[in-house]
C-alpha cells in the first residue's frame, strides 16, 4: 500500500515538476547577523492562500518551491521582533535576500484562564453527584473520577501524585493515618462535596512560616448524622476455623466514632493492625525504654523462622473504639480504646545438650504451653491546633493481665508452670510548639509510670541445693515487681545556612526505679533470695546535627555530648554502685558519587551504653525453671567504635546493578559473663568483672541484572560475617568465633502478562569455633516457588510452594508446604470472595536447630494442619 | 531512619543539575487534556500546566510542576527535604528541546532515579487549509498533519511568527494555539502567553547528569520499566517483600490498563 502511495505522489511531484519555481534568499539585521527562525510564506497576490511557506535556518537562509501558473507571487516575511515584509515577486526561481528591520513584535499578553474547577483560595470543590458513576458505591469510589485525584489499592490518597496529608470528615481527624477504614466504607450517598485543601499545613501556628505543598482532603457530609460500616465473614476446615471483621462507623459534625471487632482462629495475627507508628515514634519508644518487658518466663518453644500463619495457633478477639467530641475553644477531644484477648497453644519437644569442660547433659522435653494475652489499651488526646499555638497532649494506659502455662515432660518427670506476667501503665506525652523570635521552638515532653507485679510457680521445686538444703521438694514460687518513674524533655529547632543545616537539641532524661523479688518454697514460707535494688538514672544530653551537600558530596556530622549519672543501691544487701560520667558520642558520613554509575560512601562512629536494671541485681531470680540468675556485679559499661565502607554501581541502561559493603565494629566490654551448667541441666548466671572485646566483620554484596528479552531478572548475594569474642564456660575463659555463610539466587520472570513466577534460592552455612577447634558444620536450605495468575482484571490465582532442608550435625530435616488462593471480585456489588486452602501438603511438624556456645537445642513444633478457609467481604 | 535519609538524599543528588541556562523572554502556557485510556471517554483528564519557554533559537517544552521541583531541587538545602516529598508530581518528566538549527529533538526523561537523553528526528509535513477562525482574540488558521499514529489539527497564528508548538509539534509559519487529533483524544491549547522585557533564565542542562541512549534504547528502557517495574527497580538495587511485590504489580498492571493512550502510537514517522 504504501508503495503504490510512494509512486502515486512520486508521479504527482514529476508531472507538477514542469512548472516549479524556487526561491531561496537569506535574512539579515542591519548589523549582518542572519535571522532564524523567521516564516517565509508565499502566498497568492493579495490572498491569504499560500502556496507554500519555510522557516530561515540558523544561518538565516530560506528555500521555497512553488508549482503554480500564476504569474507572480507575494512574498511575506515575519519574524519576531522585526518589521515584516510584503513584497509581489515574479514566480520564477530566484534568489531575494532581505534586510530586516528591527521593531519590537507587540505580542499581546493572554493571562491564564481560571481551570475548569473553580477554586476559592486553597480550596477546591468538588460535587459529589456530578463524578459519581452507577457502579460507585463508597466515597473511595468517586474520588477516583475526580481529576487530580488518585486512590491506590491500599488506600492511600493521592493529589496530583502525591500523597495527602490529612484526611477530615467534617474537619475533624478521628483516624489520623487509618483514614482508609473510613474512605472505604463511607457511602457516597451521604457526602455532598469533598474539599481539597491545597498547600495544607496541619499544624496551623506553621501555615504562614513553614509552606507545605500537600493536600488535604475534607469530607462534606448531607446529614449531620451518618452510620455506616462494612463487614467480612469467613469459615473452614479443619477444625472448624472462623475469620470475622465487623466495622460500623457513625459520623456527625460535632461528634465522630468508628468500631472495629475482629475474631479469629485461622493464625491471622490481627494485633498488627494496630500498630501504625511511625519512625519517629519507634526512636522514641526505643529512648524510652518502657515497653512491657517479661521477667520471669515458662520454657518456650522456639518458633519456626517462617511465616506466622502457617504455626500460630490462636483464638484472639479484638475490640477497637475510636471516638472524636468536638469541644468548645478549638479543642478537641479523642479517646482510643482497643481490648485484645488471646488464647495461644504451643506444641513440641526439645532436645537439649549442654556442653560442660568435662561433660555433655542432654535434657529431652515435651512441651505443652499456653499463652493467654488479656490487653486493654487506651489512648486520650486533646488537642488544639490554632494559628496561635499548637498543642497536643496524649494521656496514655496500658495494662496487660497475660498470663503462662506450661507444662512439661522431662525425661520421666513432669514439671508444671505457671506465669502470671502482668505490667501496667500509665503516660503522659505533650507536644507543643510556640515562636521565639524568627524559630518555631519544640518542645517535647514525656512522664511515664510503670510496674510489672509478676510471679512464676514452678512443681517441683527446683535446685533443690541452692533453695532448700539438697532435699526434693514441692514447689518454688518468684515473686516480682519492679516499679519504674521516667521523664523526658527536650527543645529543638532547626536553621539553615548556606549548604549547612544545624539541628540542636538540648534535653533531660531521668529515671527512677525500684526493684523487689523475692523466691518462696513449700518448705519455707518466709520469703528468701530477696532484692530491693533503687536504681536513679539521669541524662542531660546536647545533640548538634550538621548536614552539609554540595555538588557530589555529601556530608552528615552529629556531635551529641551527653552527662550520666547512676546510682544503684540495695539497701537489704548493703550493695551498691554510682557512676559519674560524661560521653561525647560523635558520628560522620560521607557519601561521594564517583560517576553517574558508581558511588562510594563510608562512615565512622563511636558510641557508649549502659546497662539497665535487668543487667545488675546482686541476689537471685528464678527466671525459668531451670534458670536461676544473679548478676552481681558493676553496671556493664559498652563503647562502640564502628566503621564502614561500600561501593556501588548502578548502571541503568544495561539495568545491571551492583553493591558491595563492608563494616566493622569493634566493642569493648567491662564483663564477662559466667554460665554455671549444674548436672541436672539448670543454669546459673553470673558477672565477672573484666576487660574483653568484641569483634564483628561483615561483608555483603549484591549484583542483579534484568533480561528483558526473556522478561526475567537474576539476582544474586553472597554474605559473610565473624564474630570474635570470649565467654567464660564453667569458669574458663574461651575464645570463640563463629561464621556465617549466605548465598541467595533468584529469578523473576513474566512469562506473559497475565502470568508471572518466581523462584528463590537461599543456602546457609554456619560454623562454630570454641578455642581453636572446629565444631560441626550446619547447612540450611531455602526454596521458594510461586506462580501468579491473573486470569482477568478481577481475578487472581496463586500457588505458593516452599521447601525447607537443614543439615543438622549428621541429621537431616526437610518439608515441603504448599498454598493456594483463589480471589473474586464481583465489581458491580463491590463483593470480594476469596479461597485460601493452606499447607495443601499436611506438613505437620517442623524441626529447627539452635547452637549457641555452650548448647546445642534441637525443637520439634507442631504446625497448623491443612486448612480451607472461605471469605466474604462486603459492606454494611 | 537513617537508612530511608540515605535513599533520600541519593535521590536529591541525582537530580541536581549543573547550571547551564536556558535564556527566554516568552512563555506559551498550554493547558494539556487526555483521553489517557482510549476504551473510556470518561477517561478525558486535564492535567496540569505545560510551558514552552521561547528564545531566538531554542526552546523548551516542560510540565510546570516539573519546573516547580527543578527550582527547589537547585536550591535545596536538607530542611527542604519535607517540601520536595509534598510537590506534586508532574504528570511527565519529559523535557523537549528544540533547535531552530536542526530537526533533532532532544528529549530528557526521567524515571526511577536515572535522567536519560535521546535525540529524535522529526519530519512534520503539514497542509494548510484557508479555514480561518478567531481563539484568544487571535485570528487562527487551520492546519494538518500526521504525526505517529494519529491525525492532528493545528490552529495557529501568523501573529505570533514563531514557528513552535506543544510536544514536538513545529514547522507552521506562526505558534500552535490549539492542536488536537482527529479523536480529541490529545489536545494542547494555549491559555496563556507572557512576554519578559528582560530575558530570565531556567536551568536546563541536564546534560552532567543524564545518561546519553539511542532512541531505541530508550524505548526499550521505557517498555521495560512499565511493564515489568520490580525487575527494572530490582536491577537498580531496591528491595520488596512478596507482599509488596504482589502490591506493586497489581497497580502498574492496573495503571497500564488504563492509562493505554500514548501521544505517539507509532514510533516512527510515516
Amino acid at each position: 500500500m504504501k508503495q503504490i502511495l510512494l509512486m502515486f505522489s512520486v508521479c504527482i511531484f514529476s508531472i507538477n515538476s514542469f512548472c516549479q519555481t524556487n526561491i531561496i534568499g537569506n535574512l539579515k539585521t542591519k548589523k549582518n547577523k542572519p535571522i532564524s527562525g523567521a516564516s517565509v510564506t508565499i502566498t497568492v497576490v493579495k490572498t491569504n492562500d499560500i502556496l507554500n511557506y519555510a522557516i530561515s535556518d540558523n544561518k538565516g537562509y530560506f528555500s521555497i518551491s512553488v508549482n503554480s501558473k500564476v504569474e507572480q507571487l507575494q512574498l511575506n516575511i515575519r519574524s519576531m521582533g522585526f518589521k515584516s515584509i510584503v513584497k509581489i515577486i515574479d514566480n520564477k526561481t530566484q534568489t531575494s535576500n532581505f534586510v530586516l528591520e528591527e521593531q519590537i513584535t507587540e505580542l499581546k499578553e493572554i493571562v491564564i484562564k481560571n481551570s475548569p474547577i473553580t477554586r476559592k483560595g486553597d480550596t477546591i470543590n468538588y460535587s459529589v453527584n456530578v463524578f459519581t458513576k452507577q457502579e460507585d458505591r463508597t466515597i473511595a469510589d468517586v474520588l477516583k473520577n475526580m481529576p487530580g485525584i488518585e486512590v491506590l489499592d491500599d488506600g492511600k490518597i493521592l493529589y496530583q501524585g502525591k500523597p495527602i496529608n490529612k484526611y477530615y470528615i467534617e474537619g475533624l481527624d478521628l483516624l489520623e493515618g487509618k483514614y482508609n477504614l473510613a474512605n472505604s466504607n463511607l457511602p457516597h450517598k451521604e457526602v455532598v462535596k469533598v474539599q481539597v485543601l491545597e498547600n495544607h499545613q496541619p499544624i496551623r501556628l506553621l501555615d504562614s512560616l513553614v509552606y507545605s505543598d500537600q493536600a488535604a482532603i475534607n469530607i462534606k457530609l448531607k446529614n449531620s448524622y451518618t452510620f455506616t460500616g462494612q463487614a467480612e465473614v469467613g469459615a473452614g476446615l479443619s477444625p472448624l476455623l472462623w475469620d470475622t471483621n465487623v466495622t460500623p462507623m457513625l459520623f456527625s459534625k460535632k461528634r465522630q466514632m468508628l468500631t472495629s471487632y475482629q475474631t479469629n482462629n485461622t493464625g491471622n495475627n490481627v494485633v498488627k493492625q494496630l500498630k501504625t507508628l511511625t519512625i519517629d515514634e519507634l526512636l522514641e519508644q526505643f529512648e524510652r525504654n518502657d515497653e512491657k518487658q517479661d521477667w520471669l518466663g515458662i520454657q518456650q518453644l522456639a518458633v519456626p523462622n517462617f511465616s506466622e500463619q502457617r504455626w500460630l495457633d490462636n483464638n484472639i478477639h479484638l475490640i477497637t473504639t475510636n471516638y472524636l467530641q468536638k469541644l468548645k475553644n478549638d479543642y478537641e477531644l479523642r479517646l482510643n480504646v482497643s481490648y485484645l484477648n488471646d488464647c495461644q497453644q504451643q506444641n513440641g519437644f526439645t532436645d537439649t545438650q549442654f556442653f560442660t569442660a568435662n561433660d555433655t547433659i542432654a535434657l529431652f522435653e515435651n512441651k505443652y504451653n499456653q499463652l493467654n494475652t488479656n490487653t486493654l489499651e487506651t489512648n486520650l488526646t486533646l488537642q488544639k491546633n490554632t494559628y496561635k499555638n499548637f498543642l497536643k497532649n496524649s494521656l496514655q494506659f496500658q495494662g496487660f493481665w497475660d498470663s503462662q502455662r506450661g507444662n512439661i515432660q522431662l525425661n520421666t518427670n513432669t514439671i508444671n508452670q505457671n506465669l502470671s506476667n502482668r505490667y501496667f501503665k500509665l503516660s503522659n506525652n505533650l507536644k507543643t510548639l510556640f515562636p521565639l523570635g524568627k524559630q518555631i521552638v519544640t518542645l517535647n515532653s514525656y512522664i511515664g509510670f510503670n510496674k510489672t507485679p509478676q510471679s512464676l510457680v514452678v512443681n517441683p521445686g527446683q535446685f533443690n541445693d541452692l533453695l532448700n538444703d539438697t532435699n526434693d521438694y514441692d514447689q518454688v514460687r518468684q515473686n516480682i515487681e519492679l516499679q519504674t518513674f521516667y521523664t523526658n524533655n527536650s527543645v529543638a529547632f532547626t536553621k539553615g545556612w548556606k549548604q549547612f543545616s544545624f539541628s540542636p537539641k538540648l534535653g533531660i532524661q531521668f529515671e527512677k526505679q525500684n526493684l523487689k523479688s523475692a523466691i518462696l518454697t513449700s518448705e519455707n514460707t518466709t520469703n528468701n533470695f530477696k532484692n530491693n535494688l533503687d536504681w536513679t538514672r539521669s541524662k542531660l544530653y546536647f545533640n548538634l546535627q550538621t548536614q552539609y551537600k554540595k555538588d557530589k558530596w555529601r556530608i552528615e556530622l552529629t556531635t551529641p555530648v551527653n552527662l550520666h549519672n547512676y546510682q544503684l543501691e540495695d539497701k537489704l544487701l548493703q550493695k551498691g554502685q554510682n557512676l559519674n560520667c560524661v560521653t561525647f558520642e560523635p558520628r560522620l558520613s560521607l557519601n561521594y558519587d564517583l560517576t553517574s554509575f558508581w558511588r562510594i560512601g563510608s562512615s565512622a562512629n563511636l558510641s557508649n551504653q549502659f546497662g539497665t536494671i535487668n543487667q545488675v541485681h546482686y541476689n537471685y531470680i528464678l527466671q525459668n525453671y531451670r534458670s536461676l540468675q544473679r548478676i552481681d556485679a558493676p553496671l556493664p559499661e559498652m563503647q562502640n567504635i564502628g566503621y564502614s565502607a561500600s561501593l556501588g554501581y548502578r548502571n541503568p541502561i544495561k539495568s545491571l546493578f551492583f553493591s558491595l559493603i563492608y563494616s566493622n565494629t569493634k566493642t569493648y566490654n567491662n564483663l564477662l559473663y559466667n554460665n554455671q551448667i549444674l548436672d541436672n541441666g539448670a543454669t546459673e548466671l553470673q558477672a565477672i568483672v573484666q576487660d574483653n572485646n568484641r569483634f564483628s566483620h561483615n561483608i555483603m554484596t549484591r549484583a542483579s541484572k534484568y533480561f528483558s528479552d526473556f522478561d526475567t531478572n537474576l539476582t544474586l548475594s553472597a554474605n559473610y560475617s565473624l564474630q570474635d569474642f570470649q565467654q567464660i564456660l564453667n569458669s574458663e575463659t574461651t575464645d570463640i568465633s563463629n561464621h556465617n555463610w549466605r548465598f541467595s539466587g533468584k529469578i523473576d520472570t513474566d512469562i506473559t502478562d497475565w502470568l508471572n513466577t518466581e523462584l528463590e534460592s537461599v543456602f546457609q552455612f554456619s560454623n562454630n569455633e570454641t578455642q581453636g577447634q572446629n565444631n560441626q558444620k550446619i547447612t540450611q536450605q531455602f526454596h521458594k516457588f510461586n506462580i501468579n495468575i491473573y486470569p482477568k482484571e478481577n481475578q487472581y490465582l496463586g500457588l505458593k510452594t516452599e521447601y525447607i532442608k537443614n543439615n543438622l550435625f549428621a541429621e537431616n530435616t526437610e518439608n515441603l508446604f504448599a498454598d493456594l488462593v483463589y480471589r473474586y471480585t464481583w465489581k458491580k456489588k463491590n463483593i470480594d470472595f476469596e479461597l485460601q486452602w493452606s499447607n495443601i501438603l499436611n506438613t505437620n511438624n517442623y524441626r529447627t536447630v539452635n547452637i549457641n556456645n555452650f548448647s546445642y537445642i534441637e525443637t520439634n513444633f507442631n504446625l497448623r494442619p491443612t486448612q480451607i478457609l472461605f471469605n466474604v467481604r462486603f459492606p454494611l | 531512619m537513617k537508612k530511608i535519609l540515605l535513599i533520600f538524599t541519593t535521590l536529591i543528588s541525582i537530580t541536581t543539575y549543573a547550571q547551564n541556562n536556558l535564556n527566554y523572554k516568552l512563555i506559551a502556557k498550554y493547558n494539556y487534556q487526555k483521553q489517557i485510556d482510549s476504551t473510556d471517554e470518561k477517561s478525558k483528564i486535564n492535567l496540569e500546566n505545560y510551558s514552552l519557554y521561547l528564545n531566538e533559537d531554542n526552546s523548551l517544552f516542560v510540565s510546570d510542576n516539573r519546573i516547580r521541583l527543578d527550582t527547589i531541587l537547585n536550591n535545596a538545602n536538607f530542611s527542604d527535604l519535607d517540601k520536595l516529598r509534598s510537590l506534586p508530581k508532574p504528570s511527565s518528566n519529559k523535557r523537549i528541546f528544540k533547535s531552530t538549527s536542526s530537526k533533532k529533538i532532544t528529549i530528557y526523561d526521567e524515571f526511577y532515579d536515572n535522567i536519560y537523553m535521546y535525540n529524535d528526528t522529526v519530519n512534520m509535513k503539514w497542509k494548510i487549509t484557508n479555514i480561518y477562525d478567531t481563539l484568544n482574540n487571535m485570528k487562527v488558521r487551520r492546519a494538518e498533519t500526521k504525526f505517529r499514529g494519529r491525525n492532528y489539527i493545528a490552529w495557529y497564528t501568523s501573529e505570533i511568527p514563531i514557528s513552535d508548538g506543544p510536544y514536538k509539534f513545529r514547522g507552521l509559519p506562526g505558534l500552535i494555539i490549539k492542536i488536537y487529533d482527529s479523536k480529541k483524544e490529545i489536545n494542547y491549547s494555549l491559555i496563556g502567553l507572557e512576554k519578559y522585557k528582560k530575558s530570565k533564565s531556567l536551568n536546563n542542562n541536564y546534560d552532567n547528569e543524564a545518561l546519553s541512549v539511542s532512541k531505541s534504547e530508550y524505548t526499550k528502557i521505557k517498555k521495560n520499566f512499565k511493564q515489568n517495574p520490580i525487575p527494572y527497580m530490582e536491577s537498580q538495587g531496591a528491595v520488596f517483600s512478596e507482599e509488596t511485590k504482589r502490591i506493586i504489580r497489581e497497580k502498574f498492571r492496573k495503571r497500564n490498563e488504563k492509562t493505554n493512550n500514548p501521544i505517539e502510537l507509532k514510533e516512527n514517522d510515516e
